[in-house]
């Protein structure tokens, strides 16, 4: 055989017609028949030799190629870091990717297991990066997770309207791991599919959250979760449950930070009780959510039932660690009517919270009455409402938005501390009648300072005077802000100074305002001048008006200021002078 | 004051706060108790050392991780932001990010082995495995079954 050139052959030249010539030996010594000469079996043989001789210097090339660009890659600066430090830098990366969809963040796991040998193997054997095991991921995907993540913690996410896979399909490829589940966020209109799927041992889970639809599984009384977890799960902190009823016995509900129990209907009356001894076996209670919850209505506690396990509990529940309270969309039920907010309010008389605690609450009813417990216990039982010394008052934009209350600690390091939100079909001058009639009673706030009022365009007779009467029950009032109100809301202050309300107001803001130059005259004369500020014997301190800031307002011209100057300070932004 | 010998044979004297930055040399000093002895540092140069003990000595005053900080820190928990301050030191060419990072490792300095680690990671956060290997002068090395795998896992990927 020859290599057909007309040249000398070069050294690889000659070394692989050697190579050729070794492997055609071979295959003639192993042929039956001898080497005859010149046939087109024999050219096959010779054809077949060149083609192994090319694959196997192939081979050897790229094996070789490889050894130069792996030392070639060792002698980048990145290689010098250990793995472990690698290992590292993928998990933090990840954590960035953890944040965008399932598939973005496999994306990133693959491209980074795409880099190099090397990176591919920390990678691999980094089985934190592989442990979120999502529905919308391919099969392929999450066997390969499932295998990469070893013996690490799994979360685990299907949520119908993202998903790759059938329920039933990705809960056979995760459920045999249960052991494993760390968190596990099913959402699914087929809730009776899930406990099915539910029925091993969970014990190193700790987020649960099932969604459901809502219907048979979302009443208390319901079975089909009866036994979920063969009742254990015991490093289970943080627990959503909406439109899925769990027994309030079960013991899922023990030692949880975290407890949001959403769009379920308790039609038992011991269901209170049952809710209230289910937050007594978690003590360490951080945040309480319950969302559109029906009671039916709830028998008060009765004293002569104390250890009845069914009846009324005998002591408020003691939730010392609890941050944030949130109730919201309370509904009005038509079998039961108050029932829901009442239910509420039984809640909220029988727990004991920290001053630190945020309060938001929004209900479609308005009167306050039905939800914000009134009884000497409340002050101790929710003790963070009499911190409040800045209250805000919004009406809603549009007419489908709540008006919402704000009250706030200018101490408290997280600022907000009770939040109303007021829903409902009813008017809006009834809703700010109902607010300003019921909150200093139900609410009473004695370090009240500052009242911002906004977007309250007029304002009814019977409203006038129950803000009026607001502002008597709180005389520690210092400064009060009209923020996009009309002329009528602000023309209260004028009535207030004969009737001693708000004897400390010092600073008026008004911004945004449509307001008559008379009118705000009238009020700063009322608010300024001596022989109608002074009291009579014994009377409380009286102090003057001395601050009127006026931001935008249509209807305030230079003469107006001018004149409003003679008797305080204004300071006008955006504002004609 | 503390006396810290460089692998390139420089003397560095800080404050104790500062040098107990590093949980190696802490652990040190309180082996050997009071001593004038120069502590070696055969693993880092007086460049990074110099780097390093910048780090140390801005975030001289604040607390240190404890076992249960670090117990408790665990994928969930870990985020890339860094601090402003923190940013700006870390503002360094390649050669040297990895030098503070073998060298906050070897001290055992952990605030700052996460600075580096995650300056690093914002790096690669985004980009395709060409721009890695481009942005770390890595070229390909895998093997062919190694090549089919990952073909495998695009298509994975790409089905979504």
């Amino acid at each position: 055989m020859s290599l057909d050139n007309s040249e000398a052959p070069s050294f690889p030249q000659l070394t692989l017609q050697a190579f050729i010539d070794d492997n055609l030996h071979k295959i003639y010594a192993d042929a039956d028949t001898p080497h005859q000469g010149t046939s087109p079996a024999n050219l096959d043989k010779e054809i077949k030799a060149v083609q192994l001789a090319v694959e196997a210097i192939k081979e050897c090339a790229d094996k070789r190629l490889r050894d130069l660009h792996r030392r070639r890659n060792h002698l980048s600066l990145i290689y010098r870091l250990p793995n472990e430090i690698l290992s590292s830098i993928f998990q933090f990366a990840e954590s960035f990717a953890r944040t965008r969809s399932s598939s973005k963040r496999l994306h990133f796991l693959f491209n980074i297991s795409s880099v190099s040998h090397l990176w591919r193997e920390v990678a691999l054997n980094t089985p934190g990066l592989w442990t979120s095991l999502s529905a919308s991921l391919p099969e392929g995907a999450i066997e390969a997770s499932l295998d990469r993540s070893k013996h690490a913690a799994l979360c685990i996410q299907y949520h119908s309207e993202e998903c790759n896979l059938h329920f039933s399909d990705f809960m056979a490829l995760v459920v045999p791991h249960t052991h494993r589940w760390r968190t596990c966020h099913i959402i699914t209109e087929r809730s009776r599919a899930i406990p099915h799927f539910l029925q091993t041992s969970a014990p190193h889970l700790e987020t649960l959250y099932l969604d459901g639809e809502i219907g048979t599984n979302s009443r208390d009384s319901s079975t089909a979760f009866d036994r979920i977890f063969i009742n254990h799960t015991p490093h289970l902190r943080e627990l959503y449950l909406d439109a899925i009823f769990v027994p309030l016995a079960h013991p899922i509900y023990a030692g949880l930070t975290t407890l949001h129990l959403g769009n379920i209907d308790y039609l038992l009356q011991e269901s209170m009780f049952r809710l209230l001894r289910a937050l007594e076996g978690s003590p360490s209670l951080e945040v309480l959510e319950l969302l559109n919850l029906g009671f039916t209505p709830t028998v008060e506690a009765n004293p002569s039932s104390n250890g009845d396990m069914e009846g009324p509990i005998s002591q408020p529940v003691q939730l010392l660690h609890l941050r944030d309270l949130r109730c919201t969309g309370y509904q009005w039920s038509e079998r039961h009517p108050l029932s829901e907010t009442r239910g509420l309010r039984y809640l909220l008389s029988h727990i004991i919270a920290p001053p630190t605690l945020k309060l938001a609450i929004s209900v479609r009813g308005i009167n306050l009455r039905d939800v914000i417990p009134i009884s000497p216990g409340s002050a101790r039982n929710l003790p963070n409402l009499s911190l409040i010394d800045t209250l805000f008052i919004q009406a809603p934009r549009y007419s489908v938005e709540q008006l919402t209350v704000s009250g706030h600690c200018s101490a408290s390091p997280d600022d907000e501390l009770v939040s109303f939100g007021i829903g409902g079909d009813h008017p809006e001058h009834l809703k700010l009648q109902a607010i300003f009639s019921h909150l200093g009673h139900i609410l009473p706030m004695p370090l009240l300072e500052k009242l911002s009022l906004s977007r309250i365009k007029t304002i009814e007779p019977d409203s006038i005077a129950a803000i009026v009467a607001f502002l008597g029950q709180h005389s520690t009032i210092q400064r009060i802000e009209f923020i996009d109100c009309g002329t009528s809301v602000i023309d209260v202050l004028a009535l207030t100074p004969s009737m001693r309300a708000c004897p400390l107001l010092r600073e008026l803001w008004i911004s945004d305002c449509t307001i008559r130059a008379h009118s705000l005259i009238d009020v700063v004369k009322s608010r300024t001048n001596q022989d109608q500020l002074r009291g009579g014997p014994g009377t409380a301190e009286v102090v003057q008006l001395q601050k009127l800031n006026i931001n935008q307002c249509r209807g305030i011209s230079p003469l107006t200021i001018r004149e409003l100057r003679r008797h305080l300070v204004v300071v006008c932004q955006g504002q004609a002078r | 004051m503390v006396n810290l010998v460089t692998s390139d044979n420089e003397s560095f004297t800080v404050e104790k706060a500062v040098a107990s930055r590093s949980v190696l040399i802490k652990n040190m000093l309180e082996d050997v108790g009071e001593s004038d002895q120069p502590i070696p540092l055969p693993n880092v140069t007086a460049s990074v050392l110099k780097k390093v003990l910048e780090y140390c000595d801005h975030h001289k005053n604040e607390p240190m991780p404890t076992s249960e900080d670090l117990a408790a820190e665990d994928t969930r928990k870990r985020t890339t932001d860094i601090g402003e301050w923190d940013q700006k030191f870390i503002q360094v060419d390649q050669e040297m990010l990895f030098e503070i990072i073998l060298a906050a490792n070897y001290l055992d300095i952990k605030p700052l082995l996460d600075v580096g680690c995650k300056t690093v990671a914002n790096m690669i956060k985004g980009k395709t495995p060409e721009e890695i290997r481009k942005l770390f002068n890595i070229v390909n090395d895998f093997t062919p079954e190694e090549e089919a795998q990952i073909k495998k896992e695009n298509e994975w990927a790409e089905d979504r």
